[in-house]
């Protein structure tokens, strides 16, 4: 009887931690520059595929977000996720971990929050040529302290800004656009980084 | 009088035979809950690969799907003969063929092809057989696979030279030649049966992604994803044609009973194309 009860005990035991530990996991979710072609998406996921224990992976191919589930012991970080998205050949754009703890992770952290009386709108053309170019352009310069929207059409090429100018200047963000490897019409991204962009990014270049 | 009505008859037999003829915008048939990437002719039906359901799916003359195949790894570009049906599977690095057989859950029988080359596939992305010959682009590796029913090669590299890829994406054997969608170096790349680079076209046309290509007897027909559009050239790779209408993000075609079926991934649709004398 008592051998009994020590075996249920034990086995009570091990189910719940067995359940717990299925609860441990961090989610994490990516916006990916991007992912127009099916052959970007899969591959995306398929990199991802390296990650053992990874579950729930989705993917929209519309909006480029990508989220997925990953077993909370393994601590897995941003900076790690990022690298794997980036193994794949995109760029992550945001970034978000939401802890098993409760804890939240997210690229956005440390930004000034903005006060929309502040801000000025400005546009600027920028090189480009299609929806990859049009999420790295617009991550480049989101990711700006004192930028509020970012927006450029792969039509007129023009990059729709808002920002306070107390913060940031117009150059300011054009540097950082022309850091992620697109010209503008005064600035000009090194040849190094415009020859890392995936191909059908590599926009012609006008020589001044 | 008899003689000059047969040689008139006979005159206006070869100007209508002669008259010039373009592929012309037929109609845009809207695939319910389907994303296809390829699509294939088994010996009348019409087959789609649908990577985002990882599946195959059957279409009736209306777009309606009468028969699917579930259980798939992210299919991509498909093949098929009177009796198979060839699925290159993304997301598991497999080919396989499936067949008819009424014992299986799904109506088909799996067999995956062994591929005799040392090291794995990464995402294969297009598969062609031809008169037991089987080709295989092998995306990730930048490189196409090619059995000739004896012995596999394997050629090309990453790279933008003559003879490497960036990212193959669809390929088809032709009786002499193998054809290659080199999608991110937007051209066609054409082999002999040994694997030497013989000639590319399309470089001079400006395409993004170059994601699935078609060959028939004279023409060779090319998606160009980003661009919205298919382009048609003749072997030398002379433009000949370039079709707009009803395309968008379009990743394969192929021409069957005489129409010119293309497909669009993101809107899910088959757009239909026929030839027609070009108006005066």
């Amino acid at each position: 009887m008592r051998k009994g009860i020590i075996i249920a005990f034990v086995i009570g035991m091990m189910a719940m931690f067995s359940t717990n530990a299925q609860k441990a996991m961090d989610k994490f979710m990516v916006q990916v520059d991007g992912l127009g072609c099916p052959f970007c998406a899969y591959g995306l996921e398929k990199k991802f595929k390296e990650f053992k224990g990874i579950k729930n992976v989705k993917i929209d191919i519309e909006t480029g977000d990508f989220s997925f589930n990953y077993p909370a012991e393994k601590e897995l970080s941003m900076e790690a996720v990022e690298k794997q998205v980036e193994k794949a050949g995109y760029t992550p754009i945001t970034s978000k971990i939401e802890r098993a703890n409760g804890k939240i992770e997210s690229s956005e952290d440390g930004k000034v929050a903005l006060n929309p009386e502040s801000l000025i709108s400005k546009e600027v053309y920028v090189y480009g040529n299609c929806e990859q170019c049009r999420a790295r352009i617009e991550n480049a310069a989101k990711r700006i302290n004192g930028v509020g929207e970012a927006s450029w059409s792969e039509d007129t090429k023009l990059l729709s800004l808002s920002f306070d100018p107390g913060i940031t200047s117009l150059e300011g963000v054009e540097k950082a656009v022309t850091n992620s490897g697109h010209d503008t019409k005064e600035h000009k991204a090194k040849n190094g980084v415009y020859k890392k962009l995936p191909k059908c990014c590599q926009y012609e270049r006008v020589e001044k | 009088m008899k003689y000059i009505t047969i040689l008139l008859t006979a005159c206006l037999l070869v100007a209508c035979e002669t008259k010039p003829k373009e592929w012309t915008y037929l109609k845009t048939i809207k695939l319910e809950g389907v994303n296809p990437i390829g699509i294939a002719d088994k010996g009348g039906e019409l087959w789609l690969s649908d990577g985002d359901h990882n599946r195959l799916v059957q279409l009736n003359d209306e777009g309606e799907i009468i028969r699917t195949i579930d259980s798939l790894d992210r299919p991509m570009h498909i093949d098929a003969d009177e009796r198979y049906l060839f699925v290159a599977e993304y997301g598991n690095d497999r080919v396989s063929n499936l067949y008819e057989d009424i014992s299986q859950k799904n109506g088909f029988k799996q067999t995956p092809f062994w591929v005799g080359i040392k090291d794995s596939l990464d995402a294969p992305a297009s598969v062609s057989f031809y008169d037991a010959e089987l080709a295989i682009a092998d995306f990730y590796n930048n490189r196409i696979l090619y059995d000739d029913g004896v012995d596999w090669i394997s050629f090309g590299k990453e790279g933008n030279a003559k003879g490497e890829f960036y990212y193959p994406t669809d390929v088809q054997i032709t009786d002499s030649l193998i054809w290659v969608a080199d999608a991110y170096n937007n051209r066609i790349q054409i082999f002999d049966k040994k694997g030497n680079f013989k000639k590319q076209i399309g470089q001079g046309q400006k395409m993004n992604a170059a994601t699935g290509l078609f060959v028939d007897k004279t023409e060779v027909f090319v998606t160009d994803f980003e661009n919205n559009r298919v382009l048609i050239f003749d072997y030398d790779g002379m433009l000949k044609q370039e079709l707009k209408e009803g395309i968008a993000k379009a990743t394969d075609l192929l021409i069957k009973d005489n129409m010119l079926h293309i497909i669009n991934y993101r809107s899910g649709e088959l757009v239909l194309y026929d030839l027609q004398s070009i108006k005066e």
